[in-house]
């Protein structure tokens, strides 16, 4: 009996095995003999161990173990909770380029190129959505503008 | 409300409930009933007393932790034991018994003795009371590496499945099997082995 045959009587123990497979060891087992006394040491081994667990009991007595608990516990607590690292700096500059992008927004919308003949638009090649600035990078915030659909898109992440 | 309680004679839901309102008294309550099989839970994995208790203790105070998170879907008992497992886990991979682990791994590699051994069938339980009979189980868990014993307790105790126990070792489905299977025809080896001892003594 190769290992592999003798992982699958181990797994037909523990209904591990899809039905089909299960059903082609349970014949083997029953067919053949070495498959059968390896089932059988593995099953009682196993009903051994289930039935027996070793049982073990704690010495000290209950105020002394709680009491070391305890003093986890509270000082757990007393901890300040984990924060992320400080970054004084987005705090500044995320509104700001917020303000910025929303100035880019306002101004592309009363923006007089977009407004003005389609010929002019022609000769300057107008391009699909493409960037057009990239005001604060450490904060990701990033201007688009489409001047074929005469659209701007403002996307601030400020995580 | 919680002074309404009888911690000693509410059930372990109750006293969850109360627990997790704050009550910390409630959960003394469950750490008195549950602290001996979270306690054995950590020395079968550690087999160091000290380090079972410590781990144990810790186990607490994050079950308190994470009090909140525990929705009932198992007994409070088997979801302590997770926790207490878990940590047993990391325990067990700061440590990194390489010494023990090397022989063990060439071991399966190569189909280690107890794969190679005919099957016969022991009866080491033959005529033996249950308490001695779990002192030689103990015993003989002891003689195995931390990874063969892990696999065997994860298994045979905690009933978790092939995939489950892959997942909490970091390993592949297939060498869960293998070990299991190691540790099972060892274990059945040790069994007759001390069997033999105590018979010639």
């Amino acid at each position: 009996m190769n290992n592999d045959t003798q992982l699958k009587v181990q797994a037909y123990l523990d209904n591990e095995l899809a039905p089909a497979e299960a059903r082609k060891v349970s014949n083997l087992i029953s067919s053949d003999s070495e498959a059968r006394d390896l089932f059988t040491l593995l099953k009682d081994t196993k009903e051994l161990l289930g039935q027996n667990e070793p049982v073990l009991k704690l010495d000290d007595s209950r105020d002394f173990y709680w009491s070391k608990i305890q003093r986890g516990i509270r000082s757990a607590e007393k901890l300040p909770a984990a924060r992320p690292a400080s970054r004084w700096w987005l705090k500044i500059l995320a509104p700001m380029a917020g303000a910025v992008a929303l100035f880019a927004l306002l101004l592309s919308i009363t923006n007089p190129v977009s407004q003005q003949p389609i010929a002019q638009n022609i000769i300057s090649e107008p391009r699909p959505l493409h960037q057009v600035e990239d005001l604060a990078p450490d904060v990701s915030t990033i201007t688009y503008r489409s001047e074929v659909d005469g659209v701007t898109v403002v996307w601030v992440n400020s995580q | 409300m919680t002074s309404q309680i009888n911690y000693s004679t509410a059930t372990d839901e109750v006293l969850v409930k109360a627990a997790q309102k704050g009550d910390m008294a409630a959960f003394e309550e469950l750490v008195a009933r549950h602290r001996d099989k979270i306690y054995a839970r950590a020395f079968s994995m550690l087999r160091n007393e000290d380090d079972a208790i410590d781990l144990s203790q810790e186990a607490w105070v994050k079950g308190w932790q994470r009090l909140i998170q525990f929705q009932g879907e198992a007994s409070f008992a088997t979801w302590m034991t997770r926790i207490v497992i878990n940590l047993c886990l990391d325990q067990l991979r700061k440590q990194k018994r390489i010494k023990s682990e090397s022989i063990d791994e060439m071991n399966e590699e190569t189909g280690g003795v107890e794969r190679q051994m005919p099957v016969i069938t022991p009866n080491p339980t033959e005529g033996l009371e249950r308490t001695e009979l779990r002192q030689r189980i103990d015993k003989a868990l002891a003689q195995l590496s931390y990874e063969h014993r892990t696999v065997l307790i994860l298994h045979e105790f905690e009933d978790l499945e092939y995939k489950v126990i892959a997942k909490k070792m970091g390993c592949s489905i297939g060498t869960v099997m293998s070990r299991l299977f190691y540790a099972r025809r060892k274990m059945a080896n040790l069994m007759a082995g001390l069997r033999r001892e105590e018979l010639e003594t």
